[in-house]
């Protein structure tokens, strides 16, 4: 028989608390213990042996197959259509890779990463389609919009607000020509191109200034969370 | 969490990725890499909170507007 849902018991419950937000899908991963478990990586997997072992209804290889794929895929799911529902997803999801495993239609276990992207991605396009053709216009699914807002809830919008605070004390103490290279990459979205070339800076130059905001910005929320340790942001954004 | 040995996905794009400025058929290696990896993805969750975060902040400093009028001033001329 095809794995259940309780098959996949692993991660079933990350998102059961209707969060909202980026934050919160971080913040379920690592209730979920995202942080603290070791995923492999793709050469430490015996892709053949795993595909076998789905192909051959081995429970085992199904487990295998949600431990590695599990939060990635809610990960993505999440990223792209939000958390409603977002349990069946994941599941739905599971079911057609394990099914096409099993009919034998993954002919390269090699590519089984490839694979299950390719079934992630159909998936939010029918979802879309689904939630198009429903009118479902609430959603407000814009494909374009890679960075969905997704904030809801007061604390996550407080904690937001606190952040653009700090933001605001680093692009205040920058230059005018400075915050208009910053503006016209992240508001207008121009390119990095046309923004050397018109505002004559090296590609050096450019990413300098965009790495030097990034780093301005930890130490201003560094600064501020040691005067106010009751502040309880948390300011993720590294200089790396 | 255990780092990300592989590290070939640079920042500059995961930022273009999170900005949906990587096409779908460029973005197939990162992507795959996202589902296995916990530590790309709390890259990538970074770097998508600072997008949205100076975005806000520059919406409301309206240096944007400012840029424009000034832009098309410059045009104008």
């Amino acid at each position: 028989m095809l794995a259940t849902r309780g098959n996949f018991a692993g991660g079933a419950n990350e998102g059961a608390n209707d969060p909202q937000s980026i934050d919160s899908v971080s913040e379920s991963l690592n209730d979920s213990g995202d942080s603290q478990t070791t995923e492999p990586e793709s050469h430490q997997v015996n892709w053949q042996d795993l595909v076998e072992r789905i192909h051959k209804g081995d429970e085992s290889g199904m487990e295998e197959l949600y431990r590695l794929f599990g939060r990635g895929i809610r990960y993505y799911l999440c990223r792209q259509l939000g958390h409603q529902e977002l349990d069946d997803k994941v599941h739905d999801t599971f079911v057609i890779v394990v099914q096409a495993i099993r009919r034998g239609e993954l002919r390269e276990p090699d590519r089984l990463m490839g694979f299950v992207r390719t079934v992630v991605r159909r998936q939010v396009a029918a979802y879309i389609d689904e939630a198009v053709h429903s009118r479902r216009d609430e959603l407000n699914l814009d494909l374009g919009v890679r960075v969905a807002d997704r904030r809801n809830n007061p604390e996550q919008t407080a904690a937001f607000r606190q952040k653009v605070e700090f933001m605001l004390e680093v692009l205040r103490s920058l230059s005018e020509r400075d915050r208009e290279i910053l503006t016209r990459f992240y508001l207008d979205e121009q390119s990095q191109e046309t923004i050397c070339r018109e505002m004559d800076l090296s590609e050096t130059q450019f990413r300098l200034l965009k790495s030097r905001a990034k780093a301005r910005f930890g130490e201003v929320g560094k600064r501020r969370l040691q005067k106010n340790p009751l502040i309880s942001v948390s300011l993720r954004t590294s200089s790396r | 969490m255990n780092a990300c040995s592989e590290f070939r996905f640079p920042a500059d794009l995961l930022e273009r990725y999170a900005m949906g400025k990587v096409s779908h058929l460029d973005c197939g290696p990162l992507e795959e890499h996202l589902i296995l990896c916990a530590a790309c993805r709390k890259r990538l969750m970074q770097v998508e909170e600072f997008i949205l975060v100076i975005r806000a902040a520059l919406n409301e400093l309206d240096t944007h507007s400012e840029t424009r009028i000034g832009a098309q001033s410059a045009l104008a001329l």
